[in-house]
């Protein structure tokens, strides 16, 4: 199963019916630090390890979450540009659903809506997108976590890992039921995820950023407060020595 | 192997169109299988069902939507190409019902689905899009009476109208199963345990490895012609049944 000729455009199928446009795409996401999302019983939290290029880089500058409207938000996996263009795309579309039903969108809705632009990218003459989103949000529909990939694919989760690290992340993940758990017990469990899979020898600068919305922060998506996500970090790095022994 | 396969929408000089032939290879991405039978006064499609991930919810997964209240529609190939032209379905039907007054039959909206099918084949710039739909509602004739109505929409444009097809990975297999046990003018219980039946024998599964957890089943019927879905209680009846029976 050559990519051959057929691997130049999304347009274009290969002889065995593969976009590999697409799966190249998805490979460039995961070429970037693990980006993790988790749905508890009273919120939604995400998490992820951010890849520092060099010490000079101002660590709060290069913020990889952002928020979508009050009480959604996202973290970009992959290329960062890309994922910048998307979450514009999606504050666009979140804003106008707000302007013409009066509600704040549905995280079902906001995810659908970016899934269709997205895989307008991967049918035409254009390149796909390099970048997933993790979205999370907390509107009347309830806590709901979506995964927005570069194929234009989006699945309801209760939780979800991206990037580098995504497969021993996946395997902790499933060892937890977070729709049980509160978001800042979640937190220290992503925190041990987020540390257990970095990888020390490749990338010795990075950095976790989190965020969230829950009940407590009434249903706004924030930044996870400094002294809490120091808190959870000690914690997290302590709880992964455990796993990387194993 | 470049002079041979075309990356465009061109003819070969045998006169085939190869994009439109590998588009046809994606249909079995999921490696799903489907089964649209017709009844007496009954349309059914009994769709395989699996959660590719442990962390996904559940009832996130579908293949088989409403396009109207009364026309359904099973999705099969590539995921995002099929939300993508169940919105278009939808969209279709919605401008019908908004510009005429009532809303369109199933016939109709298979056409219309086949036209924009047939568009992405010649379209330069555009690859078809891997998906190959079963649509399924009652349709009403020139005389006011309900007949059920199957048809598949594929990549190439194609829409007919069938009294039993399948489609998937496992298509050739159930089609052939299906020459042989269906009968016309069955009632709604024989025709979902041909379904049901037709699909276990294909998939090469003993009589209770299938159960309702793997099954989508959704019906139309003349005396109640909104497009429903069988509950998982009813559809583990009907697997018993078919146990009992042989």
């Amino acid at each position: 199963m050559s990519s051959g000729d057929h691997d130049m455009d999304a347009n274009v199928y290969s002889p065995d019916g593969m976009v590999f446009q697409v799966d190249y795409a998805i490979k460039a996401v995961d070429a970037e630090g693990t980006a993790l999302g988790v749905c508890c019983k009273d919120g939604v939290v995400l998490g992820v390890e951010k890849l520092i290029i060099s010490k000079m880089v101002d660590p709060k500058s290069n913020t990889r979450v952002y928020a979508i409207d009050r009480q959604a938000g996202c973290v970009i996996g992959g290329m960062l540009p890309d994922g910048r263009h998307l979450v514009s795309r999606l504050r666009d579309e979140v804003q106008n659903f707000r302007g013409l039903y009066g509600i704040p969108c549905p995280g079902e809705i906001a995810s659908k809506k970016l899934c269709k632009y997205t895989h307008f990218f991967t049918i035409s003459g254009y390149r796909p997108f390099g970048a997933a989103l993790i979205i999370a949000s907390y509107a009347d529909d309830g806590p709901q976590l979506y995964l927005a990939d570069p194929s234009g694919q989006r699945y309801s989760f209760h939780a979800v890992a991206i990037g580098k690290g995504k497969t021993l992340a996946k395997t902790e993940l499933e060892k937890i039921d977070f729709s049980k758990i509160s978001c800042r017990e979640a937190l220290d469990e992503i925190a041990k995820v987020l540390y257990a899979v970095h990888d020390d020898q490749k990338d010795k600068q990075f950095e976790l950023e989190f965020a969230w919305v829950t009940d407590d922060t009434e249903k706004c998506f924030t930044r996870v407060p400094d002294d809490i996500a120091e808190a959870a970090k000690t914690k997290g790095k302590q709880a992964a020595e455990g796993i990387e022994k194993n | 192997m470049s002079r041979s396969t075309y990356d465009i929408s061109v003819f070969s000089p045998e006169g085939r169109l190869y994009q439109v032939e590998y588009s046809f290879k994606t249909l079995t991405t999921e490696a799903l299988t489907n089964v649209g039978l017709v009844g007496k006064d009954c349309a059914v499609v009994v769709a395989q069902k699996k959660v590719p991930d442990k962390l996904l919810k559940v009832d996130s997964v579908s293949h088989v939507f409403l396009v109207t209240k009364e026309i359904g529609i099973n999705v099969c190939g590539r995921v995002p190409d099929g939300a993508a032209i169940l919105d278009d379905a939808r969209q279709h039907a919605g401008e019908f019902h908004e510009k005429y007054g009532y809303q369109c039959d199933v016939t109709w909206l298979a056409r219309r689905l086949g036209e924009n099918a047939q568009h992405y084949t010649q379209h330069a710039g555009y690859r078809p899009l891997g998906n190959i739909s079963i649509l399924f509602a009652m349709e009403k004739d020139d005389m006011g009476v309900s007949h059920p109505k199957i048809y598949t929409v594929d990549p190439a444009g194609v829409a007919i109208g069938y009294y039993a097809t399948a489609t998937g990975q496992k298509d050739n297999e159930v089609k052939q199963v299906l020459e042989k046990a269906y009968k016309k003018d069955m009632t709604l219980e024989e025709t979902i345990m041909c379904g049901i039946q037709s699909l276990q024998k294909s998939l090469g599964a003993n009589e209770n490895s299938l159960t309702a957890a793997d099954l989508q089943i959704s019906i139309v019927t003349a005396d109640n012609p909104k497009c429903r879905f069988v509950d998982a209680t009813t559809v583990e009846e009907y697997i018993t049944k078919i146990v009992e029976r042989d």
